[in-house]
């Protein structure tokens, strides 16, 4: 899955360009422009069942929607099979029945929504070269390469054009390095200035891009993902993202002793969208990936994060510190938190809202390995843990056959102690 | 239980084969005295807001060949309240005179009561002795007679004597010939289709929803069906949707959407809600076969074989796997759960929908269905209609399609139940995170938090 879907780009464009007056580069990319509007109100919509008119309208304001716009809105959103308009004798709607499905099928029907509005080659380019911009800086050539071959059907002109347009709308920062190479990027997630453009050039020569590329998505995906559990890319591409501050990586010892690494992304805070489908377990692993965090990166460092988490569980708000206020914009966002004034000013403490997820982040925190009852959402995380693990058990075996009988018992003690377990009233 | 017995089937005749026969005039259940009485008290039952089926088997737990039906409910009504906190009541209905297997028929509703977890029992016969009535009233059973069905029917005349299954003509007339036609569809299993058709109201949602999706399958591997088992199988496939939605729909005021999506999860997959040791059970099987295989590979290995990696498929994950359609089904859910007041009508609305508009019938376009055609009715069935069609695929929902062409009073105003638009409105959960995510990311600021 793609770090950033078709829908969050054209929305975010879409948004984006509301702000640019009008003008050639904007035109150019108006297709977009509309198909972000319409998910825009379809989003607004979803859940509403039947709404009147009235309504609909208000939303189409509020989007910053004309009534003629709005009007092609609600037409593409009949096409699309997502709505249907009531109309009067005379012809005049008079509701609107929405049928949306839900926000993770919503969200991956964007492409589908994309040919039904019809965009042309240097929409696409542009949705491309944005998408890779922002994962990652990228040398001008390799990133006019990739669009070309993946969104422009090999039209350079159009891939060039995207460019310019992206340029001129300030999504792409373009900078010339000491040698003449050409790098680009997405300024408002790589915030750290033209410096990353070393970062950039450095995984070209090592002909690394494709590597960090896959590691990037996968940490997107899963803020504060443990260094063992990394499938995309080999061991050596982590250390390399890691020195060249693509990748930022937090040791602490978990739980069970072990010494780990935990990944995380500049893209933390940029939680896509809230989807649900897996969304249970995403939101346990953004709780526990901010605790992670918290406990390295913060500028006053939470020392135990399972004794925090128990003390939000407990009272229903912890903490009482000057970071609280910046660092969980992204468990906010999920609705899992709400951050709330503390003690004195410029103090701030965490208000549970999703007593589940921290129970279950409290689970992960602490699990051993030895445990295996839970609910299906953390055994589900749990069992990742436990299935590296059998996994490292089986590497050291390789090594020393002597110990497999002891090591057969041991696993076959373990199933039976569930099942024993099994037996106690519940 | 069905009557006393004031008209009995008529018996075959000797030496001819009877199934294929329609039975004599007014021999059929729904022509007798009893049977009479049976689609009044429905009628009643309707008028007043719930779910009536008449005749409703009761299946046997040690179903043997020839034995599979316990005894049948005469007329079983589902009251959905204002919170979609639902009730299941049996109607009793005697219609033997005087005092004749009174206190037989109250001790023996007790037990059925407490055998089908009912919420409510009712006897209901011509006349009920004060000696009856005070038993009933010792057993916490209601009693109602004739004269007291008769007041309560002035007030609901205006709705049609039959309609759907409370004995209407096109309905009943497709039930029986689907009754004839699956028993020439071998993919579609009979205890499938008698439990969609005759138990879905007395079961749990999820193995509603197990149902429907055997039932897609099923119907897959059969192909197109005829005419009416294709219409008749599609409306009670969407009334076991809509029934299912409404049960997690007012369980959500009791357990967290979370909750629910994870007790779905996994009484879809292990079969048990509140078992969490099958999987445990699995994943450390899984320890264990790996771990022999490794080994037994690395015994190849040391006598001098090559080593061949073999994709080990994990028996936790095969079982574990939720079906694809939690999601949507837990749209429909939220959807119902925030619009009681109208999706607690919702099951009448299908009902005539399903087994009166589309098998044919008229009696749903009366005024006294009005209140239950409205633009809002017609939203949440179509979006049940979109969940079943995930659920057991397109094939299946297609004779439903006519669904969104009947007319829903669509010269009545949509309340504005949302009220205006206020400031914060975008904010909950998607639209809020989609939105702002989108907005930061594009908008700038902020690198790690």
């Amino acid at each position: 899955m793609a770090i950033l879907t078709t829908a969050e780009l054209t929305l975010g464009l879409s948004r984006h360009l509301a702000a640019y007056a009008m003008s050639p580069e904007k035109a150019a990319l108006g297709n977009l422009e509309f198909a972000g509007w319409v998910l825009d109100v379809a989003f607004r919509l979803r859940g509403s069942t039947t709404s009147p008119i009235g309504r609909v309208k208000a939303i189409g304001l509020d989007v910053g929607l004309s009534g003629r716009s709005l009007k092609h809105v609600v037409t593409t959103l009949e096409a699309m099979g997502w709505a249907t308009v009531t109309r009067d004798r005379d012809g005049n709607a008079v509701s609107l029945t929405e049928v949306m499905p839900t926000p993770g099928e919503l969200v991956s029907a964007a492409p589908r929504l994309l040919d039904v509005v019809g965009i042309e080659p240097v929409e696409q380019a542009s949705l491309v070269l944005l998408r890779a911009t922002t994962l990652q800086p990228l040398v001008t050539a390799d990133a006019l390469q990739l669009v070309a071959t993946e969104g422009a059907d090999g039209n350079e002109e159009a891939a060039k054009a995207a460019l310019r347009h992206l340029i001129t709308t300030g999504l792409v920062r373009r900078v010339v390095s000491d040698d003449g190479r050409e790098v680009i990027y997405n300024p408002n997630v790589w915030t750290r200035g033209d410096d990353i453009i070393s970062a950039a050039l450095r995984a070209a020569d090592a002909r690394g891009t494709a590597e960090v590329t896959a590691l990037l998505e996968e940490l997107a995906e899963k803020p504060g993902l443990p260094q063992a559990h990394v499938t995309s890319t080999e061991e050596k591409w982590v250390l390399f993202a890691v020195s060249q501050g693509l990748v930022q990586r937090s040791v602490i010892q978990t739980s069970d002793g072990v010494e780990q690494g935990f990944l995380f992304t500049p893209h933390l805070t940029r939680d896509p969208f809230g989807r649900t489908a897996l969304d249970a377990s995403g939101h346990v692993r953004q709780l526990v990936g901010s605790m992670i965090y918290a406990t390295t990166f913060a500028a006053y460092k939470l020392r135990s994060p399972d004794v925090f988490l128990r003390r939000l569980i407990a009272n229903g708000v912890a903490g009482d510190a000057s970071p609280i206020g910046t660092d969980y914009p992204m468990l906010e966002k999920a609705g899992i938190v709400r951050v709330v004034p503390g003690s004195s000013q410029g103090r701030f403490q965490l208000e549970l809202l999703q007593a589940e997820v921290a129970e279950d982040a409290l689970q992960l925190l602490t699990a051993s390995d030895s445990g295996g009852v839970g609910d299906a959402g953390a055994a589900a995380l749990r069992a990742q843990r436990s299935y590296i693990h059998i996994e490292r058990d089986r590497a050291q075996l390789a090594q020393t056959m002597d110990i497999d009988d002891v090591e057969q018992a041991r696993l076959i003690a373990a199933l039976r102690d569930v099942s024993t377990k099994r037996i106690r009233p519940r | 239980m069905s009557t006393d017995g004031s008209a009995l089937p008529g018996k075959p005749a000797r030496g001819k084969r009877q199934h294929a026969r329609e039975p004599a005039p007014g021999t059929r259940p729904a022509d007798t005295v009893g049977g009479t009485l049976e689609r009044r008290v429905a009628r009643l039952e309707f008028a007043e807001g719930a779910l009536a089926r008449l005749r409703v088997p009761v299946p046997a737990d040690d179903a043997g060949a020839g034995r599979d039906v316990l005894t049948d409910i005469d007329v079983l009504s589902i009251d959905v309240d204002t919170r979609l906190r639902i009730s299941r009541s049996s109607l009793e209905c005697k219609s033997g005179r005087g005092q004749t297997g009174e206190p037989m028929t109250l001790v023996w509703l007790a037990g059925f009561r407490q055998l089908l977890h009912l919420d409510h029992v009712v006897l209901v016969r011509p006349s009920v002795s004060s000696r009856g009535r005070s038993l009933a009233r010792r057993l916490s059973i209601a009693v109602l007679d004739e004269s007291t069905i008769a007041l309560r029917e002035s007030a609901h005349r205006w709705l049609p004597e039959r309609f759907a299954h409370i004995d209407g003509s096109a309905c009943s007339s497709a039930e029986t010939r689907t009754d004839r036609q699956l028993k020439g569809l071998p993919a579609l299993p009979p205890e499938l289709t008698h439990f969609l058709r005759s138990e879905a109201l007395l079961a749990p949602s999820a193995a509603l929803l197990a149902a429907v999706e055997r039932l897609g399958t099923a119907a897959h591997q059969q192909g197109i069906l005829p005419e009416p088992t294709r219409t008749v199988m599609a409306g009670h496939a969407l009334m076991a949707v809509i029934f299912a939605g409404l049960q997690d729909a007012g369980r959500l005021d009791e357990e967290s959407e979370r909750m629910l999506r994870r007790r779905l999860e996994r009484a879809l997959t292990t079969g048990d809600p509140d078992d969490d040791y099958v999987l445990t059970l699995l994943e450390r099987a899984d320890a264990v076969v790996r771990h022999i295989v490794g080994r037994t590979h690395r015994a190849y290995v040391d006598a001098g074989a090559d080593p061949i990696s073999i994709e080990m498929p994990s028996l936790r994950d095969t079982v574990a796997t939720p079906p694809g359609y939690i999601d949507d089904y837990v749209d429909l859910v939220q959807r119902l759960r925030a619009n009681p007041l109208v999706a607690r009508d919702i099951l009448q609305t299908a009902e005539l929908a399903c087994f009166d508009a589309l098998l044919g019938d008229d009696a749903w376009k009366e005024p006294a269905f009005a209140h239950l055609f409205t633009l809002e009715h017609k939203g949440l069935l179509l979006v049940a209609q979109r969940c079943l069609i995930r659920i057991a695929g397109r094939q299946i929902v297609e004779p439903l399609n006519a669904l969104a062409q009947l007319s829903f009073g669509e010269a009545v105003a949509v309340p504005d139940r949302r009220g205006p638009l206020a400031a914060n409105d975008a904010p909950p959960q998607p639209v809020a995170t989609s939105t702002t995510v989108a907005n930061d990311l594009l908008a700038g600021q902020g690198d790690h938090p």
